[in-house]
């Protein structure tokens, strides 16, 4: 016991404590930054978690997968205004690219969550998305033997909440599409982008729309009221509780109709377009966008020129352009 | 010495409480825990500036983008005070709520200034974006206007507005809203549409700009107001007196567990010393405890033997009583004949002198009558028998004849005598003449030595000595037969006859008695053991090993001694016997000798038929 006293009287352990996330974004001066590619990310859970991603064990059914709706071929989303849950009817609001993700400041159109690892849970346990449990979900992947000693090599445990997680969001921060034209514009490439791509970007910054699309992810990172010079829920109508949007979260009058400014990133590729992908075209989108936040209506010049300079937001994953 | 365990489970339980009230309050700060903390207050130090740094670029396009802020928001949710996960662990109690409570206050802070980061960002986004589109619109609707007065309204209106927007501190000017009520009137009076509805929009641009800057930079105001440097500085300001105190604590209680921990040292080392001091006890009294059972055990041996001892001498006494009685009856069956066998021979030894005599008488008055001439013819005949008997000369061995048988009958008389006398084994003492029981003793033992040995005496004058007679009989007669089978071993070597010498002597209170032999002496090697019971070196069946050791034994009882000299010519037994032997004996109770003086002791004596 004397012993054990002098001991726990002179010895300090040393516990050395390092919060870990996602690489801190870097600040740029211009309005668009050019996407950095992740790096650092351990190779084995980036595949864990691609194959998790595609894995239809995580679902109630056993037929949907992450993949389902965030369908890499397609862009990291899918082609229809609402998809279809696992109970067959369709989602509240249209589902957003997970291309990029890893750029949101937040998750989700409200973004009520936090990260990548937050956002997982949503679609995996909403009774009317994927519709699972954890406990059943990780009862199934733990019987996979191979799948089981992937996880013991990478993370020296059986499948777990927080290794699952990890794995998938690993796998979304890979999901980044640098080499967009746009980038290679803005890095001194001058023939990156046509002349009306880059007379569109002149617009795009001269109309105020990188006020609020700015950043690497050409937006993402900062919440807007959907019909500043215009009510869209009047002029569109059917408003239902999603499109209240983060006021669903705070209850706060100053965020109804509030939404986080999605990443124009891949645009091109990734219609329908808006909260309630009511917009199937992209010129479409943008004359929606210049009159509702804007005020007014665009030429069909202006409205091509724009399109133009959103085709080369279109950037590389795996070495081919989206 | 032995402490009272009530006093050592008091001791025990005074220690074992202070040990845990050590154990429980001994919470020095973690020096790695306390860095981190204090390194994680310093970040968001940092943070706190730059964020307010960040949303002021923001707001005056010093940044082009939320990236900035966007990290510095990401950055604060990382670097994650709230809670208490990252509070070192030595705080407790009311220091831990109070820091707690602290660091909820700034939480709260932290998290109302990101509610108003976020609001101002999309503020300052509309007012960035209607204050890009501005210059554009203004210029659109210059470009297309035909009267000069609309240009210059509309000039005076956006100049008023961009200056507007750049005040950070003044709200909408008179000149501002002139400039706007002029453009409002002009667009009324307008009768182009597509011009009409540019103005319209300048104009609500215009508004957008007046609207989101008040509320851009009312939330910038919220912002730098929020009192949160002053939050995370009573939370640093509490936190370095509770970390002081706590290792003011901490020292106070690490001399305190030094001290304890020497005190528990020296407990332990007493402990051992008692312990050693213990066993050290122990040691030696199972020591003594062993000492003490060989010396029982030893006891209980010689106890043991001394029964056997006894156990054989009583046999002995038993068989040498009942061939005691067997002699004694036997001695006695003789004596009468031989009593009668004696008296017959005087009566035919008187009666043959007397027949004799009628002969000599009958010889003479023949004689008288041939000498008178008278020559009796029938005598011739009884003259030759006499002549051819020789009659004188049978005369004289007849009388020979008569004196030889009556000292048999006197020699068988005096055995019988002896052995009735020997066969007296009372293990009672009385008065003895010892020369008497040495001498029936040297009869009856006569024929073990006779062949072998001369027998000399020298038996002094001895008072009476009390003593067990059948006793020293025995242990005379061991002696004697000893001395004899001594001798046989060196006659039939040499073929000559030894000695035995008795001798017999007072010195002082004591009556010695020693026996010689010359026989060839006792090894040294067998000398001491030749009073062990079962010793011997005769030949099996010749010697029981018993002799020396019961003659010892019953020497000792009559508080004497028994022992002996050796050279290889000889060895002489010596017995001592007090005169007046103190009882030894615990079977005899002690009065008996004051009672038994007058006991007939016939038997001692033997005395002619």
């Amino acid at each position: 016991v004397a012993a054990c006293l002098l001991l726990s009287a002179c010895g300090k352990e040393e516990r050395v404590f390092l919060p870990t996330g996602p690489d801190v974004i870097r600040p740029s001066t211009g309005p668009i930054a050019p996407i950095e590619p992740p790096s650092k990310l351990d190779p084995q859970r980036v595949s864990l978690g691609a194959s998790l991603f595609t894995d239809v064990r995580l679902s109630a059914n056993g037929r949907m997968s992450c993949a389902s709706c965030h369908d890499l071929s397609h862009a990291g989303a899918d082609a229809v205004p609402h998809s279809i849950g696992v109970r067959g009817a369709a989602l509240a609001l249209n589902t957003p690219t997970v291309f990029n993700s890893a750029l949101n400041f937040r998750q989700f159109w409200d973004g009520r969550a936090s990260n990548l690892e937050e956002q997982i849970e949503g679609p995996l346990l909403n009774p009317a998305e994927m519709g699972s449990t954890w406990e059943k979900v990780l009862k199934l992947l733990r019987e996979d033997g191979k799948l089981a000693a992937r996880f013991e090599q990478s993370y020296g445990e059986r499948p777990s909440r927080a290794s699952v997680t990890d794995a998938i969001a690993t796998f979304e921060r890979s999901l980044s599409t640098p080499d967009a034209p746009f980038d290679r514009y803005i890095a001194g490439d001058k023939q990156a982008l046509s002349a009306s791509a880059a007379h569109g970007y002149e617009l795009f910054t001269g109309y105020g729309c990188s006020s609020c699309h700015q950043g690497q992810g050409v937006g993402g990172n900062m919440f807007q009221k959907l019909g500043v010079m215009a009510d869209y829920f009047a002029a569109r109508g059917n408003e239902t509780e999603a499109d209240l949007g983060r006021y669903n979260i705070t209850h706060q009058e100053a965020d109804r109709h509030v939404f986080k400014v999605p990443s124009l990133r891949n645009v091109a590729r990734t219609a329908p377009y808006f909260h309630d992908g009511s917009v199937a075209r992209l010129d479409e989108a943008v004359r929606v966008m210049a009159r509702f936040q804007l005020g007014r209506d665009l030429e069909a010049a202006d409205v091509n020129d724009l399109a133009a300079f959103l085709e080369s937001l279109t950037g590389v994953y795996q070495g081919r352009s989206l | 010495m032995k402490p009272k365990p009530t006093f050592v489970a008091f001791i025990l339980a005074v220690t074992g409480l202070v040990v845990a009230i050590v154990f429980f309050e001994h919470a020095s700060p973690d020096h790695a825990q306390n860095r981190d903390f204090v390194a994680l207050l310093a970040a968001r130090r940092s943070l706190d500036q730059t964020v307010v740094q960040h949303a002021l670029e923001a707001r005056f396009a010093l940044a082009a983008n939320y990236d900035q802020l966007a990290s510095d928001d990401l950055n604060l949710r990382r670097l994650q005070l709230e809670g208490s996960a990252f509070l070192p662990k030595f705080l407790r109690g009311a220091e831990r709520l109070g820091i707690e409570r602290d660091l909820d206050r700034y939480g709260a802070l932290a998290d109302r200034r990101r509610l108003l980061l976020e609001r101002f960002k999309s503020k300052n986004a509309l007012l960035r974006n209607s204050i890009s589109y501005f210059p554009s619109l203004a210029a659109d609707l210059v470009r297309r206007a035909r009267d000069p007065a609309l240009v210059a309204r509309v000039n005076d209106l956006r100049a008023q507005t961009l200056n507007l927007a750049l005040q950070t501190n003044r709200g909408v000017s008179d000149s501002q809203r002139d400039s706007v009520r002029a453009v409002a009137t002009l667009m009324a009076a307008s009768a182009d549409a597509s011009e009409r509805r540019g103005l319209e929009l300048m104009l609500s641009h215009a508004r957008v700009i007046a609207s989101e800057k008040e509320q851009t930079d009312g939330l910038l105001q919220q912002i730098l107001a929020l009192p949160i440097d002053e939050a995370r500085k009573e939370v640093s300001a509490c936190y370095q007196d509770a970390y002081l105190r706590a290792t003011s604590r901490a020292s106070k209680f690490g001399s305190f567990v030094s001290a304890l921990s020497v005190l528990l040292l020296v407990l332990v080392a007493y402990a051992g010393l008692r312990l050693r001091r213990a066993a050290a006890e122990l040691g030696r009294y199972n020591e003594r405890l062993e000492t003490a059972v060989s010396e029982r055990t030893a006891e209980l041996n010689q106890e043991m033997a001394r029964r056997a001892q006894m156990e054989i001498e009583l046999r002995q006494a038993q068989k040498l009583e009942s061939v005691g009685q067997l002699a004694s009856g036997i001695a006695h069956e003789i004596n009468t004949p031989i009593q009668y066998v004696g008296d017959s021979i005087h009566f035919l030894r008187d009666a043959f002198a007397d027949f004799t005599r009628v002969l000599d008488a009958y010889r003479a008055g023949l004689a008288g009558a041939e000498a008178n001439g008278v020559v009796l013819l029938p005598f011739e005949a009884a003259r030759e028998v006499e002549e051819e008997l020789d009659l004188p000369a049978m005369k004289s061995e007849v009388a020979q004849a008569f004196e030889l048988t009556l000292d048999g009958t006197k020699q068988v008389a005096h055995i019988v005598s002896a052995m009735k006398s020997f066969a007296h084994t009372s293990v009672d003492k009385a008065p003895t003449d010892l020369n008497a029981a040495i001498e029936n003793t040297l009869i009856v033992a006569r024929n073990e030595y006779k062949y072998v040995a001369e027998l000399e005496l020298e038996l002094g004058e001895l008072p009476e000595v009390t003593c067990n007679a059948g006793g020293i009989r025995q242990v005379v007669l061991n002696l004697l037969v000893n001395a004899a089978h001594a001798i046989s071993d060196v006659v039939d070597k040499s073929g000559e006859r030894g000695l035995i010498r008795i001798r017999t002597e007072v010195q002082g209170s004591d009556v010695v008695v020693s026996i010689t032999d010359s026989g060839g002496g006792i090894p040294e090697a067998v000398a001491p053991r030749i009073f062990d019971p079962f010793f011997t070196t005769k030949p099996l069946g010749k010697g029981s090993g018993q002799g020396l050791a019961i003659s010892r034994s019953i020497i000792e009882q009559h508080a004497g001694k028994l022992w002996f000299e050796t050279t290889a010519k000889g060895t002489t037994f010596f017995i001592r016997l007090p005169l007046e032997t103190e009882e030894r004996d615990p079977f005899t109770p002690a009065e008996r000798d004051g009672l038994e003086p007058s006991a007939p002791n016939g038997a001692t004596a033997p005395g002619p038929l």
